[in-house]
Order: structure tokens, then sequence, then C-alpha cells
């Protein structure tokens, strides 16, 4: 039995030693094969991009290229280039673009891979069809924005924002599945260069049932300073979820009014640990003379890093905040006396 | 006689099972990878790093090198890390009490300047010195501490004091990073949204034989040496496949100390590194994940497959057995330390897999495999060694070792190709064939030396000379 196993072992290390060399030489002629159709490939297409031609007539293919484009790895190597070309492109040469991938039938490789029910395909396809502008396929990829595969998901997401651009937010109604940080910081990186205008649900999205949602609504407003949510935002201080809360008081400061200090330091008293540094760093925005009552309690706090945040926006929101420090580490050396030169060299600055 | 022979029997039964038991170990770690692998890389292709890299929204970044006695090279290793483009990043630099000229080459180099700095001692350490800020607004991002000597994890410690950011990323200050290797790093903490990332970890590859060029690796080689080329070999078995599989199960147990990332609240709340132990970057580790489980809090701890750190591996047989005597006090101490998770239900996947498994197959292994090898010479030296059988098992064993040696090699091809020439990979493979032979009796070896030290209750880190990486000669002009 144990010769058998130590032949099936022997044999194995064979194969993989045999599919290392086959990998590595067939990445090897993948290459080459590329790069001599890459240099041709670019060289027409960027052509084809610039002619200034009729929009109606059709663009001709070289017969080599049909003939490439028979080959799969070709033609996806064919469809990346476009796309890469897509993406740097608007305008005429865009559109142009597009209908090289059209006429190319690189659509319906993109409908394969939509139909597919492998993800990183399904995934693939919807990039592909966003790139290309393919409205037509808005109410299919809609559908995707609440897939469970969480990339199929986020690119169907992106797509919507591709296609409709703050409108493609609709998507934030119906999701259900959670939106990742690092979808939200996408999706804020792809809508930073568009209008916003005014966004309707936005008041919905801050009672999401779905706390992601929340959080994502929050950012719109602090970055989009969304003034007409402000009481859906305050009513998130009262949040279950101590993300949303602690976003709440980072967003409610950049749409302050006269009462939001006052609702800060309220809300102080409710949270506990990270929330409270939160409160304190975001309350130095707003913070007045009437504040300075609470920030002098918060200098005797335990905390040391309570400590510190309160001596800022003491020295930073009140006239005579500095002088406050000064006194308090002339009774007490330490660690007030280190406290007040940091903030004095903060201030400085 | 007859209780003699019951005894030897038991024993090699023992040991007959704890090799069934590591073999399968072993096969379902090289299947269990393959898929994290493959999904991670498909994952990866839907990922544009550049924007997280220069967007307002993405997390703060503090990265915490720890530097003693680094004088020949500090300004080199701190020019790199600040050459990492990320937008919300600092960089801390602890100097531990150097006996060198580190600090006055940091002062002088980058312009810096003492400051009123109120330091939180939230974790305990030794007394700060100092810290440091450059008059010169192009190194914004560099703060230096220097303070009293007290060891890698004191000074680690004190980073995390410092740091104003969210999240840590600790390292070796000789490493060399990736370009993105940052962006690699925060990824996991932001896309996971059902439990908590804890912390992460990317894979260390061996910069023996790698051009360097102003602190950036250029060219990657195959290490020339045989040491770091064998250790090439190990990281790409342990990296690839190992740490992949236990990452898929959420039972990663160890993040490397010469580069790891973690969420600093956590950090905080577990004590920070534990300055007792020499192998302070797994210790952590199991205790934030023990604190997690205590507070059951879900979370994780993620692995990317992605070569982000490259380190110079030790190249002498002397350096090497430091190290692995190193690694095998700091798993002792660790696994000591937290000896309540032992097959405790109430630890989950941690209690009755991962310590288990660290505990029987990486803790004993240098035990049991040296035990083995005496009960071997016993039986040999009078004569009850049946001679064909043993030879079927050795060669049994050794099969193995070269099938997942080989299966790792073409893993690594297939997915992230570091060594691009034939002829690399024909050394890597040719190096696995004398593994069995000389490479692993001395790292068991080692290990011996680590427990006896152990048993002596001697401490020491181990000093770890290295040779400097391989430069670029600049180009010569006609």
């Amino acid at each position: 039995m144990l010769y058998k196993v130590i032949v099936f072992f022997t044999s194995a290390t064979i194969l993989f030693v045999g599919l290392t060399y086959l990998h590595l030489y067939r990445k090897k002629k993948g290459f080459f094969t590329r790069k001599s159709i890459e240099k041709s490939l670019e060289l027409w297409l960027s052509k084809v991009m610039l002619e200034d031609e009729d929009a109606e007539k059709p663009i001709i293919i070289p017969a080599k290229f049909t003939k490439h484009f028979r080959n799969p790895a070709k033609r996806q190597f064919a469809i990346n280039e476009l796309l890469n070309m897509k993406r740097n492109f608007t305008g005429y040469t865009g559109d142009n673009i597009i209908k090289l991938y059209l006429q190319s039938g690189f659509k319906k490789d993109s409908m394969s891979k939509f139909r597919s029910t492998v993800w990183h395909k399904k995934a693939k396809g919807i990039n592909e069809l966003y790139v290309m502008n393919q409205q037509d396929m808005i109410p299919k990829i809609f559908k995707h924005t609440n897939h469970y595969n969480e990339i199929v998901r986020m690119e169907a997401q992106t797509a919507m924002i591709g296609f409709l651009g703050f409108e493609g937010l609709r998507f934030l109604d119906v999701v259900t599945q959670p939106v990742s940080d690092w979808q939200q910081v996408k999706i804020l990186e792809q809508l930073k260069t568009l209008d916003p205008g005014e966004m309707k649900n936005i008041g919905a999205w801050l009672q999401s049932p779905n706390d992601t949602v929340v959080i994502f609504a929050l950012k719109l407003t602090d970055v989009y300073q969304q003034f007409q949510v402000y009481d859906e935002v305050v009513s998130c201080l009262a949040h279950t979820n101590s993300k949303v809360r602690m976003l709440a008081v980072k967003t409610l400061v950049r749409i302050d009014n006269e009462t939001t200090a006052a609702v800060l330091t309220s809300q102080y008293s409710k949270e506990a640990g990270v929330n409270r540094y939160a409160i304190l760093g975001a309350i130095k925005r707003v913070a007045t003379e009437n504040e300075q009552s609470f920030l002098t309690t918060q200098l005797s706090d335990e905390d040391d890093l309570i400590k510190l945040e309160a001596a800022k926006v003491l020295a930073y929101c009140c006239v005579d905040g500095l002088d406050i420090l000064k006194q308090k580490a002339a009774e007490n050396a330490e660690p007030y006396e280190q406290i007040y030169r940091h903030v004095k060299r903060e201030l400085q600055r | 006689m007859n209780i003699l022979l019951i005894i030897l029997k038991v024993i090699t039964f023992c040991i007959l099972a704890y090799s069934t038991l590591l073999f399968f170990f072993y096969l379902w770690i090289g299947i269990y990878a393959i898929g994290e692998t493959r999904r991670y890389v498909h994952k990866n292709g839907f990922t544009d790093y550049r924007m997280l890299a220069s967007s307002p929204h993405a997390p703060s970044i503090s990265i915490i090198a720890p530097a003693y006695n680094e004088g020949a090279t500090i300004v080199e290793n701190v020019r790199s890390l600040l050459s990492i483009y990320y937008s919300n990043l600092e960089l801390i630099v602890v100097n531990d009490g150097s006996k060198d000229d580190c600090l006055q080459k940091l002062i002088d180099t980058y312009n810096l300047e003492k400051i009123d700095f109120f330091v939180r001692y939230q974790l305990k350490t030794k007394t700060v010195r100092g810290v440091y800020k450059s008059r010169n607004p192009v190194f914004k991002k560099l703060i230096v501490v220097d303070k009293e000597n007290g060891g890698k994890a004191d000074a680690l410690n004190v980073g995390i004091n410092i740091a104003s950011n969210d999240f840590t990323i600790c390292i070796d200050v000789d490493c060399i990073l990736e370009q993105d290797a940052i962006l690699k790093m925060v990824k996991p903490f932001i896309e996971e949204t059902k439990m908590r990332v804890i912390a992460s970890g990317g894979v260390i590859r061996i910069a023996n034989s790698c051009e360097v060029e102003d602190g950036r690796l250029v060219k990657v080689h195959l290490p020339r040496q045989y040491l770091p080329r064998m250790q090439a070999l190990e990281y790409i078995r342990a990296f690839l496949l190992g740490r992949m599989a236990w990452s898929r199960l959420n039972g990663l147990l160890l993040i490397s100390g010469a580069f790891g990332a973690f969420d600093k609240e956590i950090v905080i709340k577990c004590g920070g590194y534990d300055h007792n132990t020499v192998g302070e970057d797994m210790e952590l580790v199991v205790r934030m994940r023990r604190y997690m489980e205590e507070q059951k809090v879900p979370y994780k701890v993620t692995f990317i497959p992605d070569p982000l750190c490259w380190t110079e591996a030790p190249a002498s047989y002397k350096i090497l057995g430091r190290q692995r005597n190193r690694w095998t006090r700091g798993t002792y101490e660790t696994l000591k330390f937290h000896k309540k998770l032992f097959f405790n239900p109430r630890y989950g996947l941690l209690g009755m897999l991962s310590y288990p498994y660290w505990f029987f197959f990486e803790m004993l292994a240098p035990v049991i495999e040296f035990f083995g090898f005496i009960v071997f010479l016993f039986l040999a030296g009078f004569g009850m060694i049946e001679w064909d059988t043993f030879f079927v098992l050795l060669l049994f064993v050794i099969s193995f070792g070269y099938l997942y040696s080989s299966f790792a090699v073409f893993m690594e091809v297939i997915t992230y190709n570091q060594y691009k020439r034939k002829t690399e990979i024909a050394s890597l493979l040719l190096s696995a064939l004398t593994e069995p032979f000389n490479f692993h009796p001395f790292v068991v070896w080692s290990g011996i030396q680590g427990y006896i030290n152990i048993i002596r209750k001697k401490k020491a880190w181990g000093d770890m000379t290295r040779q400097g990486f391989q430069k670029t000669q600049p180009a010569k002009t006609a």
C-alpha cells in the first residue's frame, strides 16, 4: 500500500514540476503573442479613434484582426485594450471606441459573462458593459445592486453611478446587503467630479434599516453639506450602532447651526471611549464660550486623552482658554504642564 | 525485556500517529489554500488601489518602525518609507535608545527639532526622552521618538502611544515595502462588513541577492546562497499555503513582526506588545484574538498573499540558528501565557483547533522529531529495526515533502511568479531535494537549542547581523 502511495507522490511531484514549466512556457508564449498584436492593434485603434468621420459609417476592421478575434484569449485582450482606452477618453473618441466595441461583437462576450453564474465572470461582464456605456442594460444591472456576492454587487453599484451619476444612488433605497467602507470610498471618489444637485432621498437613507446605508448617507451629508437633513442627523445620535453615532457627530459639525454645540455636549454624557474622543475632536469646530464650563470639567477626567482633547478645544475656542490651562498647570504640574506646552505649540503652528 | 518492547511499540505507534495526523494537516492546508488564493486573485482584478491612495476618505494609518543601532542604514530606510504614496499617513520612527549615531543622523538629515509633545502612556513603556518633527514641511509625515532602551516590544508600544491614527502598521525598519503595500494591507479593514478585522498580515519575501536602489527593490532574484534560497522556499510554503489556509478558516495565530497591520483600539485594549517574550508578534495576535473571543465580538484576522515586504534572511548557520532558536522560545512562551485556550471550547476555533495545532505541530515538532531520531538510534543500535519498513516510511515522508514543495512552487508560479527565470525555478526545486538532509535537520536542532535555552532560562534576543542588500550599480557613461 505504502509503495503505491510513494509512487503516487512521486508522480504528482513530477506532474507539478511539469505543470510549473508548462505554465512558464505558456506565459512566455502568451506574452510574445500579445506583444505581436499589441502594437499593431494599438496603432490601428488610435487611428480609428481619432478619425473624424461620419458617425453612421461603419468602421472597417482589417482582416488580420478579424482572424485574431476568433481566438478567445486575443479577443479578451482586445476588449481589455478598448476598456483601457474608453476609461481615458470621452466625447467623440469615446463614442468611436463604443462603436468599435459593438461592431466587433464584443458586447456579446460581455453579455455572456454577465449571464454567467460564476461571480467573477458576472462582475467582469457588468464592468465591461458599464465602461462601454451600454445604457440598455441599466434595468438588468440595477437588479444586481443587491446581489448576494459582494463583488458582483459592488460592480453593479459602481455601474449605476457610472451610468446615472448621483441619480444612480437610488440603489440605496432598496439595498439590504451591506455597503462596505471600501465601496463607499470608491463611490465617493467616483462622484467627486459630478454635480450633486439635490439629493432628494437622503433623509430616507439616514433612516434606513441598513446601518451601512445610514453610514454612507452621513458621509454624503458631510461631503455635500446637506443642511436640509440636520434633524435626521441629530436623530442618528440615538442610533444603536456606535459607528453611526460617531459619524453623526462628525457630520453634525459640518452642517452645524447655533444649537450644535449644545447637542454634542449633551450627547457626550451618553457616550464612552472613542466616541467621547470623537465628540471632543468634532466640537472644536463649533464650541464657543458657552462650552467653557463643560470643557473645564473634562480637564479633570481620569483619561489623559480626554484631558488633552478638552484642552485643545478650550485653547482653540475660548478667549481665555490658554490662561485656564496655564493656571491648571501651575496648580497641578503633571500632566497639565505637558498638556499646556503641547497645546501651546499646536496653537502656534 | 517484554515491558521495554511494549514501551517501544507504544512510542513507535505514537510517533506514527503523530506523523499521520501531520500529513493530513499538510494535505488539508495545501488544498484549502487554493480556494482562498484564487478568490483573492479574482477579487483583486476589480480593485483600483490608486484611488484609495489619494482619497481623503481612506482610513488613517500610522507606520511604526522601531530602530536600534541602525545608524548605518537608517537615513535610507526612512527615505524609502517616506516615499510610500498614501494620503492619510504618519511615519513614526522609534529610536530605542540606540548606542550609535542613529538619532543624530535622522536629526541632521531630516532637519528635526525637539517639540513639546504630551505622551499619553496608554500602554506602559520606558520613558520617552523626546519627540522630534521636521522643520521642513516636505517631511511633515515623519515623527521621530527617542526613548530609553526597552526592546522591540517596548519601542512598538511607544509608537502606538504616539500614533494618532486609527490603524497601525508595525514594521522592521530595514524591510523594503512594495509601493502599494500599505494600500493592500488597509483594504481588508474597510471591506469587511460582517465582522471586525483586528489584524492583517502580508507575505514576507526574501530579499537576498535582489537589487535595491534608493531603498526600493528594482529587480527580484532568487537568493544565490544556499541558506537564503532554502528560506525563500520555506517562506513560499508557509505564506502562500499555510497562512492562506489558516486565514480562510479565520484561525491565523501569527502575523509576522516584520510587517503587520492592526486595529489600534483593540491593541490598546489588549495592553499592547508584551516585552516578556521574544515572540511578541505572535503573542499579540493570540492576545487580541483571545480578547475578542472573551468580548464575544465577531472578528477576523486576515492575510493577503501578495508579496508586500522584502527582508534579508540569515545567510549563515550561526545567525539562522539564533533566529530559529528565538522562534521556538517565542512560540513556547506565547502558548504558555495562553495555556487557558488549550482545547477550551469557550474560545471556539481558536481554542479547539488553532492553539492545539500550534501546540502539537509547531511547538512540539522539533522535540518529537528529535525524540524520534533518538528512539531510531536506540532501536538501530539494538538491531530492532525492520529496515524494509523503515526505508519505505522514509521514502514516504521524503516523497510527500517533495510533493508539498513542488506544489508550493507551482502555486507561486501561477500566482505571483516572482522568480521569472526557468533556471531560478529549477534551482528552487533542486534546493528542495536537499532539504530533508541538510536544512531541515539543522532547523530541528536549532529548535532543540531553543528548548535548552528555555530550560536554562536564557531570554536573549540574539544578535541578527545582516549583510545588507545588493545595490544596483549606476550605469557607466561612455
